[in-house]
């Protein structure tokens, strides 16, 4: 029973973005406003700044790793690096990602060759541009200070799977006075960014960049689902506690 | 818009994957294919741990010989990648050249988990080291704490926070192990009790419906990631 529902929901949410996908795709559909994300909303100026200084602009994947429960966080920090990416590599000093698991740093590496083959500066392409900082969560925390000291970093966007030793990075980022932009899957680094982030990603907005940045409209289709089925899942909770307060349900 | 066709092949094969993996979820026919892939998964994953642990080989040997910024601090990654190696590897080698050298058929030696070169490095470099680490990042909250108000200018959400944090702190310091009777009492509480019965509320209450509501968005957006990657609208993979 459990899985027939798991299976209802799954098809029903994947309908929705399908059905909010086309109505975006007709002609005359208005795009829809966003709810204010600050974070998003200062990572072009950080870009720009960065591109502007000759800086570099340091993206990291956390430390999830791809076929775990935290690919979907790192496809998602994926997603932002595309866009970050597409803007930062005219600079001089291309922007440099870094991960804790092989797997994401290929997929990285596969986003950076993507992003400059579509601007036809292939040859600018460095693979080192993406690395491993670190194999385990408190040694890829460890290693971040010491990217942003070494290679001239003007901004940091943390977007993925990271728990509480994202602090470090925050930490390191505050002495540099530069801007951290960091969000991650889990609540209680989410507690700790917010303490010590300059923009602070909480709850989903984790998964909203791509939605944000790029304005696609499968990507604000796909949000527009996410509330409803919130709105949905909401109803049935407050529907579950009215039953089973009155007894209704055994 | 050009279409490649090895684009059009990895993104087909990356959807069917995907589809098969999660129907294997819910439908029984389809979970042979999907423990299939996930054995693949879990093999690609053991390569990736390789090419990861390359790769931060490759970067800091790099930064040695271009005497980049902070290349001294390299040294001790490599080092530590050979130390790492080493005692992997010493299970194997080592009854190796014990047999070449006393003529015998080399024994046979614990590795993998039970090896204890890489307990030794694991106890005594790692977990040591990992634990400083742990401990520094408690620093670094209550700092980042004391921040937070003068950074954020008093919004709600920072004045909550740090009422929260205080409240928290004091229902969960142990209280110098003083003995419950003989603290005051207020009305028909104690002080204990009534130090302690705000942070429980908070943890117990408004804590978990918060953590609660968060992991549910969480949950929703994870899912239409997923569902994006499944209708080949986001490509992780390929150009």
């Amino acid at each position: 029973m459990v899985q027939v529902i798991g299976l209802i929901t799954v098809i029903f949410f994947g309908i929705l973005i399908g059905v909010f996908w086309l109505l975006a795709l007709r002609k005359g559909a208005k795009p829809r406003g966003l709810r204010r994300i600050e974070a998003y909303e200062s990572l072009p100026a950080t870009v720009g700044a960065a591109v502007e200084t000759g800086h570099r602009i340091h993206i990291s994947l956390g430390s999830g790793t791809i076929g775990e429960v935290t690919t979907a966080a790192t496809i998602s920090g994926l997603g932002v690096l595309d866009q970050v990416a597409s803007v930062a590599a005219i600079s001089d000093k291309p922007p440099i990602v870094t991960a804790a698991d092989g797997a994401a740093m290929l997929l990285a590496q596969d986003t950076l060759r993507g992003v400059y083959s579509r601007q036809n500066a292939s040859e600018q392409y460095d693979p080192f541009s993406a690395q491993v900082a670190g194999l385990t969560p408190l040694g890829f925390g460890a290693a971040l200070p010491g990217v942003l000291d070494d290679e001239m970093v003007a901004g940091t966007v943390l977007i993925g799977s990271v728990g509480q030793e994202a602090v470090l990075l925050a930490e390191a980022g505050r002495r540099a006075d530069l801007t951290t932009v960091a969000g991650s899957d889990l609540p209680a680094a989410q507690a700790v960014l917010f303490a010590t982030a300059d923009q602070p990603l909480i709850g989903e907005d984790l998964f909203a960049g791509n939605a944000y940045i790029n304005r696609r409209p499968a990507h604000l289709a796909s949000l527009r689902a996410q509330d409803w089925m919130r709105i949905i899942i909401g109803g049935l909770i407050v529907l579950g506690v009215l039953l089973k307060t009155f007894q209704l349900l055994p | 818009m050009k279409i490649r066709f090895g684009n059009l092949v990895l993104t087909v094969i990356a959807m069917i994957a995907g589809w098969i993996t999660l129907l294997g979820y819910f439908l029984n026919f389809a979970a042979p294919f999907r423990a299939l892939l996930v054995g693949w998964v879990v093999i690609l994953g053991a390569v990736a741990v390789i090419l990861g642990a390359l790769s931060l080989g490759a970067v800091h040997l790099k930064k040695i010989f271009q005497q980049g910024r902070g290349w001294p601090y390299s040294l001790f990654v490599i080092l530590g990648l050979l130390i790492g190696l080493s005692a992997g590897l010493a299970p194997i080698l080592m009854p190796l050249f014990e047999g070449l050298l006393s003529g015998t058929a080399p024994s046979t030696a614990a590795t993998g988990l039970g090896n204890p070169y890489s307990q030794w490095v694991f106890r005594y470099l790692q977990s040591a080291l990992g634990t400083a680490i742990s401990g520094m990042i408690v620093f670094f909250l209550v700092f980042a704490g004391f921040r937070l108000l003068r950074r954020r200018s008093w919004r709600l959400t920072s004045v909550v926070f740090i009422i929260v944090a205080i409240v928290s702190l004091i229902g969960m310091a142990p209280f110098f192990n003083l003995d419950i009777a003989d603290l005051p009492v207020i009305g028909q509480y104690t002080l204990n009790a009534v130090r302690t019965w705000p942070w429980l509320w908070l943890s117990q209450v408004p804590a978990v419906a918060g953590a609660r509501g968060l992991l549910l968005g969480i949950a929703l957006g994870a899912i239409a990631t997923g569902l994006r990657v499944l209708l080949a609208v986001d490509r992780p993979y390929g150009e």
